[in-house]
């Protein structure tokens, strides 16, 4: 059944949609998105409502930070695990806590379908897309970002999708899953939404992906997941399933169905 | 848990987690006092480490909760009953461009700290109001309704300022002040 809002609830329902568009695609947001296309008075209170939740955002994330929190943090925790050392009940208590998460969280794992390197990643990506941490390098073409990332042996994608060569790069992270390096490059689609490919080493993996490309939903993120050359290889974005796949439409011509590639390093 | 894991962690929450803090404890000190308490939780429980879906509403939670703990002991804050509190006035004009850190802070250190957390969250940008919800452990309902109202009420305090810019000079003059003799 298809959701109808009035003005005052299409204003209640926009109140919490935040201005870079990442929850335009569920359903009260829809539903108040059309109305707000058919009443001009409620596009422009709309459009006013963006402008200053941008302004707003872009100023509480510009608060500055005291230079040495970071320090402090990462000091305070070394001197706790070393005063953990010498406290047995508390460290065994610890360790036991670790195997049987560890036990549980591979079983969660592959409930859910996706692995622990994707969901370090997808759990990272969006501290990269608001500015909360820096990229390792920055550049606006995805085989400049690759040659940096072979440049310093990190995992490069050997190849990507024809689809990711003609948009516009962001930068690109290598971060550690579970002591596994894993990198990711963010590129921008149309309109706000960001695309980011995400390749690890695939040996050692106990569930690799199919050499076709496997889509998923989870939290939000719509991927796709495949293995070549070696490689495990996720593109992931917050925009729908199709758009994901007209990104690699060029799976579809292929000769095989895994993502057609270009620009071999 | 590795060091280099950790270190990864801080390097991707600490800021915003400074941030919000700030905005909760309304000074640089306590701010940072549990940004730190918070992350020094996060190594003793290295369980929720491990989880990376969790990893990101888990620190959220702690230090509001660490917060809420604090303030529990302190009486000087009267609380205001969310129905008590007033509607503001939703077309109050602004001009967006004048927003900057200092007075973004100090309109959302006047609202009601009811509005002020998840209204926080949500200018963070991390965080959906589902996951706002989740990290208050409040009902979404709830979490719509105060950033519907508390965005009325940030916008009318905002204006405020912008029209009466030497009150703002005023009123802040007396903290700042405190500040310095401490």
């Amino acid at each position: 059944m298809r959701l109808k809002v009035n003005n005052q609830e299409a204003r209640f329902i926009l109140s919490a949609y935040r201005p870079s568009g990442e929850d335009a695609s569920g359903a009260q947001f829809k539903a108040a998105l059309q109305q707000v296309s058919r009443d001009p008075g409620l596009a422009h209170w709309f459009a006013d409502q963006l402008t200053v939740d941008a302004a707003t955002s872009g100023a509480v994330c510009s608060i500055p930070v005291p230079a040495d929190l970071r320090g402090n943090i990462l000091a305070g925790a070394k001197v706790s695990r070393r005063h953990l050392r010498f406290v047995r009940p508390e460290l065994f208590a610890m360790a036991a806590a670790i195997v049987l998460l560890a036990v549980l969280a591979g079983f969660w794992t592959h409930r859910s379908g996706l692995e622990r390197w994707q969901k370090d990643a997808l759990a990272f990506v969006p501290t990269l897309a608001a500015g909360q941490a820096q990229f390792d390098h920055v550049a606006t073409d995805g085989r400049t970002l690759r040659q940096w990332l072979q440049a310093r042996n990190a995992p490069t994608p050997k190849a990507m999708p024809v689809g990711l060569e003609t948009l516009p790069a962001l930068g690109c992270k290598t971060i550690s899953s579970g002591g596994k390096p894993v990198s990711i490059i963010c590129f921008r689609m149309g309109g706000n939404e960001l695309v980011h490919l995400v390749v690890t080493d695939a040996s050692d993996l106990s569930h690799a992906p199919p050499n076709e490309p496997r889509f998923a939903r989870e939290d939000g993120w719509t991927t796709a997941s495949w293995t070549q050359n070696g490689q495990v290889c996720m593109l992931a974005t917050k925009a729908s399933e199709q758009e994901l796949r007209q990104l690699l439409a060029t799976t579809v011509q292929a000769a095989n169905s895994r993502p057609a590639v270009v620009g071999e390093i | 848990m590795p060091g280099n894991e950790f270190e990864q962690l801080v390097d991707a929450h600490y800021t915003t987690l400074y941030r919000f803090a700030y905005s909760l404890a309304k000074n640089e000190m306590d701010a940072a006092d549990l940004t730190q308490q918070t992350f020094y939780i996060w190594a003793q429980k290295g369980r929720d480490l491990r989880d990376a879906a969790k990893a990101k509403s888990w620190p959220f939670t702690t230090l509001y909760r660490e917060f809420l703990g604090g303030r529990r002991h302190e009486t000087r804050f009267p609380k205001v009953s969310l129905d008590e509190a007033p509607d503001e006035p939703a077309d109050a004009s602004l001009t967006a461009e004048k927003i900057d850190a200092a007075s973004a802070m100090s309109a959302l250190g006047k609202l009601d700290e009811n509005f002020r957390a998840p209204l926080t969250l949500f200018y963070l940008k991390q965080f959906s109001y589902t996951e706002i919800a989740e990290v208050l452990n409040v009902p979404i309902g709830t979490v719509m309704s105060r950033l519907s109202r508390g965005k009325a009420q940030l916008r009318q305090i905002l204006s405020d300022e912008q029209q009466n810019p030497i009150r703002r000079i005023i009123e802040m003059t007396p903290s700042d002040s405190e500040a310095q003799s401490e």
